[in-house]
């Protein structure tokens, strides 16, 4: 039940986001916290992976939502404000890149 | 003041307020440095044991032994010039006499030509060898004159004409060849102890920029796993593989050499030196014996050089002789001990004592049993010429049939000649594989930091450029 209004909520926001277009920092920094929630559920297991539930086009799988994660975090960098929420934006989003062997 | 202080702190803030990359910056600084310290560490380390088996192998060790071999050239000489007097002027021994000197003229002339090729340490090397050149043209001429002497019957003018050329060869050729010998053993002992000083710190600070500049790697190698979730950075651990495997290699070839030089010097260069000196004393005092029954107004000052030059040889303490120290010595050998000959002194002791390679100890043996054997004959000698029997005793002293002293002194020298090879083969192996584990490790030390360097680029540049290409927008 709990697992169900989680997802239910990623979906809401997900459907209330699509709306507004990724031109500036706020908005990629949204499409960013939605995955990032999404993982951070799927990390904590108040969720479980499920690729038919599509986030802003990502389904709600870990790897993919990284990767979205990750890619949306580096836009958003490109619209920071100051060097240091630049750089805190790269670290962020190095963080939650998938691990790689390379 | 206030002026000072705030660009300062302004840059200082500036560097740290974007952590990340300026820690990435620091680690390419940290291990570009790291890099270049251990090439500076390895090359200046490598030229150090390089200088060193030069010194020993290749500039100083050839002059030692050319200024021993000229010794031993122009005191054989002598000796053959006596014993040429001791014979009828136109004798067939006088000319086997006249070769033999020839033999040697030749021999320590090659040396004379040698040692001034290798001159390294200026006027102390130049001086001697002049001087030696100029003494001993003069005292071919001398050699000519007293021939010119005796082949015309002279026998007192020949005689005093020899001293003439004697007192040459022992105030100016001698003393020359021992200046010259003094300047490159000197220079070598002093290279040795510095070196043998120096080896392991030199050795040490080597491996330990190495290992700075492999911890930086691995360090910067971690660093990028935890921060950039990416497990492995291929140029950094190539480059760590390559420092580890290169720091290896120059570890234990610098081990190696420091063992290779050990042998040469200690093993080799100090036996070597003893039995040139061995050799050089023990034909002193043939040419000493021959001029006792030449010149007998003098025989009281050659007996004395005689006694004395034979002590640098072998002096035996307790009433032992050469024969009851072989002995022991071969005991010693077959129960597989270390020589321990007490009351047994001079060059052949320290050879004995220094013996390490397989045949050495064997052949040092079997000189010191000849030695002892013409110094038996000396005996006879003595006591034949001092009883009247002059003719008698010349003809033990200078003939070589087994019953005679200079058979005894040939197979001596057979013997030197032999445990000289030895040390002689054993010390060019041992600077030649020094030298040749030296080769090219500065120009890897160098070709590895380079490698270390670019690497740290290759792995570093493209996670800088993550934050170097996302510059902000100006807001409006």
């Amino acid at each position: 039940m709990e697992t169900e209004r989680s997802t239910d909520d990623l979906l809401r926001a997900s459907e209330e986001l699509k709306t507004i277009v990724p031109d500036n920092y706020d908005a990629w920094r949204a499409q960013a916290d939605l995955w990032l929630a999404a993982v951070h559920q799927l990390e904590t297991r108040q969720i479980q992976s499920d690729d038919s539930v599509i986030l802003m086009g990502v389904p709600l799988v870990e790897d993919r939502l990284r990767d979205a994660a990750e890619e949306a975090l580096r836009q958003c960098a490109h619209f920071a404000p100051t060097v240091e929420i630049r750089v805190s934006l790269i670290d962020e989003a190095n963080k939650v890149r998938r691990a790689t062997w390379f | 003041m206030q002026t000072l202080v705030s660009p300062l702190r302004s840059g200082i803030n500036l560097a740290f307020q974007n952590v990340t990359p300026t820690r990435l910056r620091l680690l390419l600084f940290l291990n570009c440095s790291a890099a270049i310290l251990f090439a500076f560490a390895a090359v200046t380390t490598v030229q150090q044991h390089n200088h060193a088996v030069r010194t020993v192998g290749v500039d100083a060790a050839p002059s030692v032994i050319a200024a021993h071999e000229i010794k031993i050239g122009v005191q054989m000489m002598d000796a053959d010039l006596a014993d040429e007097l001791l014979y009828p002027a136109q004798g067939a021994e006088t000319v086997e006499e006249r070769s033999d000197f020839e033999k040697w003229r030749v021999r320590a002339s090659k040396q004379l030509v040698s040692a001034a090729k290798n001159i390294t340490y200026g006027q102390a090397e130049q001086i001697p060898i002049e001087n030696i050149q100029i003494a001993y043209g003069k005292y071919l001429m001398q050699v000519q004159n007293v021939r010119d002497l005796h082949n015309a019957q002279k026998a007192d003018a020949a005689l005093s004409a020899y001293r003439q050329g004697l007192e040459n060869v022992q105030t100016e050729i001698l003393p020359a060849a021992d200046a010259l010998n003094k300047a490159n053993a000197d220079v070598l002992e002093t290279i040795y102890a510095e070196e043998k000083a120096a080896t392991n710190l030199s050795r040490g600070f080597v491996l330990v920029t190495g290992l700075i500049l492999i911890a930086a790697l691995l360090y910067t190698q971690i660093f990028l796993s935890v921060h950039f979730r990416r497990r492995l950075n291929v140029p950094m651990l190539f480059a760590t593989i390559c420092v580890t495997l290169f720091l290896q290699k120059l570890g234990s070839a610098l081990g190696d050499n420091s063992n290779f030089l050990k042998v040469a010097k200690e093993d080799s260069y100090n036996s070597i030196f003893s039995l040139l000196d061995a050799r050089s004393n023990a034909y002193a005092a043939l040419a000493a014996e021959s001029r006792w029954l030449l010149d007998r107004q003098n025989a009281a000052v050659y007996q004395k050089e005689y006694s004395e030059r034979v002590a640098l040889v072998a002096k035996f303490d307790n009433g032992d002789n050469a024969a009851k120290t072989v002995q022991l010595a071969k005991n010693q050998l077959a129960a597989n001990e270390r020589l321990n000959l007490p009351g047994f002194s001079g060059s052949m002791a320290d050879e004995l004592g220094n013996a390490r390679f397989p045949g050495e100890a064997q052949a040092a043996m079997e000189a010191l049993e000849q030695f002892g054997d013409f110094c038996a004959f000396d005996a006879k000698i003595r006591d034949w010429e001092n009883s009247g029997n002059h003719a008698a005793a010349v003809k033990l002293c200078l003939g070589y049939n087994p019953s005679q002293s200079k058979y005894s002194f040939s197979k001596f020298d057979d013997a030197l000649e032999r445990t000289l090879q030895i040390n002689q083969d054993q010390l060019q192996y041992s600077v030649d594989a020094a030298l040749h584990n030296l080769s090219g490790l500065s120009i890897g030390a160098e070709v590895i930091a380079l490698i270390a360097g670019i690497c740290a680029c290759l792995g570093l540049l493209p996670r800088i450029e993550e934050y170097v290409h996302c510059s902000p927008k100006p807001r409006h």
